[in-house]
């Protein structure tokens, strides 16, 4: 096979299994796979460590003992030996071991095969038919060779851009995926859901891009560009009834969960310290008043209640300040508050 | 140890004469440790006389060559089964001149028809086919002849390739046997039949990688060649501990044929092994699936399909043609 081939079935291998798209770590996967060649002197790897090679070329055939479990049990050995007392090696012992063991692996599918198994002397080859298997240099070499780029640059693409579950994600746009990107990024991006699905009320056509604000059951709890608080979700009580949903990273947002006691006292001045420039503020409790005088609370079927209320009690669910200062300033109430603001350089 | 028992007797016991002991004991192992190690190089150690024989070829197989000699010089037959070209004429060669040099006579036959083969069994073993009136003796005759002669002295019969040979003559040898004559067969994967299944056999192992590369030296020096060994590593993949495709390996060098596939028996498909790689993706499958993870569930789901696919393609893929195309 052929250097450039050892090259790229390694270096892919590696950004594959480790989902990376970081050069330095694909550039030792890819360097890794050169190095079972150091059977022969002849080889890229043989010429750099000539000692080497001169040992192994002169006592055993090529593609032996640097082809097998064994070296890369030792090759690995090494990396993460290494890696032990310099932590920060890790990835690099990983891409070393992926590397050289898909720089072997690759040779199974030659004619010689390789001694996958050594010290027994078996030679491992898939397919078993000799005629079906790679000859160094011929066409179907490089054909696989054509093949090869094409999937190195799919994958470091794929990996560039969150990866391949991710990237699946998308594909199939489920709420699930959505939640992934939730969980690793939602509390430092603002994270972007592009819905797709119908409205509860009057099954009308929902397609367009929401903010994020937290998790609701099995969905998602939005915001509309226009302010508007919706449930987007597969269950009966959502107001956005989902067909597809994914999600994008969008700009950098820091969330964060505070607490906030309320004896007697209004609700305004409780929550007014809440009140920043460039942070988004929803708030969730339930709080207890001694008759509401609040009358009229405004109710969109259209959206979700982000705030219920009764004579004696208040239900607040991702309800935002700016609607609760509006609605509920006055009212003397007693409980605790979950207050999540998400702070970002620019809404 | 000595030593250090008189300098405990007389500084008593105490630290500095406990590291002394230890020290000691660690310096009487070492030359143990060293014959050991040394002795067990030397039962590695491949033998390295080299055994004069017509065809100028060194013996490798010197243990089967001993064992061999021994077996029939117990009035024992012993089968010699190996792959084409694992070196079983050598070995029939050297045996042949070690029991002649012993003095004992030998007919070292191989397979022709049966009535030539009998007329150069009696020609070796100086056996008339001729009777007094002077007409050959017919393959009947000659049998009895061979077996009368075998029961009365002591000579013992070498016949090469006999796989080749037929079935009938198969069964006369085996009568030869009940007799008690002394044989050696040598044949390539011969049949579990008849004379084959009767005797004991010898299974010749594939020659160890040093002894398949002095062979290619040896047969690039004849060939008045300079192969590097980065060369010879690369032809010697070829081999596959067999002698005679080393040497084969070394001519279609010589020939400048590019040549990469070998005809040794050691390739092994692995493909089934590769497959199994499949199972990683049912699992992920059911990881999914069990965590709720949709994505996971999908993907792994439609990866085990796609390597079910591939695993069908693969084990539907036309097998090699066993003739030379």
């Amino acid at each position: 096979m052929l250097g450039i081939s050892h090259l790229l079935v390694s270096g892919t291998a590696t950004s594959l299994l480790l989902g990376t798209a970081s050069p330095a770590v694909i550039a030792v996967g890819a360097i890794a796979g050169l190095l079972p060649d150091i059977d022969i002197s002849t080889s890229p790897a043989g010429r750099v460590l000539p000692w080497i090679s001169s040992f192994f070329e002169s006592r055993m055939p090529h593609r032996s003992c640097t082809h097998s479990l064994v070296a890369s049990g030792a090759i690995a050995v090494l990396g993460y030996g290494t890696a032990l007392f310099n932590p920060s090696f890790l990835n690099l012992a990983h891409a070393l071991s992926v590397g050289y063991f898909f720089g072997w692996f690759a040779d199974i599918f030659t004619r010689g095969g390789v001694e996958m198994f050594w010290p027994s002397p078996v030679r491992c080859v898939c397919p078993g038919n000799r005629n079906l298997r790679l000859r160094t240099g011929s066409n179907a070499e490089y054909f696989i060779l054509i093949l090869l780029i094409a999937i190195a640059l799919a994958v470091f693409n794929i990996n560039n851009s969150g990866g391949i579950l991710t990237q699946f994600n998308r594909l199939i746009a489920s709420p699930s995926g959505v939640q992934h990107i939730f969980n690793d990024s939602g509390s430092t991006h603002l994270i972007k859901a592009n819905i797709k699905g119908v409205r509860t009320g009057d099954r009308s056509k929902v397609a367009g891009q929401f903010l994020i604000i937290q998790v609701q059951g099995t969905g998602f709890l939005v915001q509309s560009d226009d302010g508007r608080i919706y449930k987007a979700s597969t269950e009966p009580d959502s107001q956005i009834f989902l067909e597809e949903i994914t999600a994008d990273v969008g700009k950098p947002a820091i969330t964060n969960i505070e607490a906030l006691t309320l004896e007697d006292e209004p609700i305004g001045q409780a929550i007014a310290q809440f009140d920043r420039t460039g942070a988004m503020v929803f708030i969730s409790g339930q709080l207890t008043v001694d008759g509401l005088e609040t009358a009229g609370l405004p109710r969109d079927p259209y959206q979700f209640p982000t705030i219920k209320a009764t004579d004696t009690s208040i239900t607040l669910e991702a309800a935002p300040l700016a609607i609760v200062q509006k609605n509920l300033s006055e009212e003397f109430a007693t409980g605790q508050l979950q207050v999540r603001v998400i702070n970002s350089s620019s809404q | 140890m000595l030593v250090t028992g008189v300098f405990i007797a007389i500084n008593g016991l105490n630290p500095l004469s406990l590291l002394a002991m230890g020290v000691s004991g660690a310096l009487a192992f070492v030359p143990k440790l060293i014959s050991k190690l040394s002795s067990k190089n030397e039962t590695q150690e491949p033998p390295t006389e080299i055994i004069p024989t017509s065809g100028e070829f060194k013996i490798y197989r010197q243990a089967e060559l001993n064992r061999t000699t021994a077996s029939l010089l117990a009035d024992g037959a012993i089968l010699i089964a190996g792959e084409d070209g694992s070196g079983k004429s050598v070995l029939a060669i050297a045996v042949v001149e070690k029991l002649q040099a012993d003095g004992f006579m030998v007919a070292f036959i191989e397979p022709a028809t049966p009535k030539q083969m009998l007329l150069e069994i009696a020609h070796q073993f100086e056996i008339p086919t001729e009777d007094l009136e002077g007409k050959s003796l017919t393959a009947d005759k000659l049998k009895r002849a061979i077996a009368t002669f075998l029961e009365e002295n002591t000579a013992f019969l070498i016949l090469d390739d006999a796989h080749c040979c037929d079935a009938k003559f198969r069964m006369w040898l085996k009568q030869l046997r009940r007799g008690g004559a002394p044989m050696l067969l040598l044949a390539t994967d011969p049949p579990r039949t008849d004379i084959f299944i009767n005797i004991p056999r010898i299974e010749l192992k594939p020659l160890p990688e040093y002894a398949i590369r002095e062979i290619m030296i040896i047969a690039a020096a004849e060939r008045a060649i300079a192969l590097k060994p980065s060369e010879l590593s690369k032809l010697q993949e070829r081999a596959g501990g067999n002698p005679m495709l080393a040497a084969r390996a070394v001519d279609e060098e010589y020939l400048g044929l590019d040549v990469e596939g070998a005809d040794h028996r050691r390739y092994f498909d692995i493909t089934p092994l590769i497959l199994l790689a499949g199972i990683a993706f049912v699992i992920m499958r059911f990881i999914g699936l069990g965590t709720g993870d949709q994505a996971l569930y999908i993907f792994g789901g439609i990866a085990a399909a796609v390597f079910l696919g591939i695993s069908r393609l693969l084990y539907n893929l036309p097998p090699e043609d066993r003739r030379i195309r």
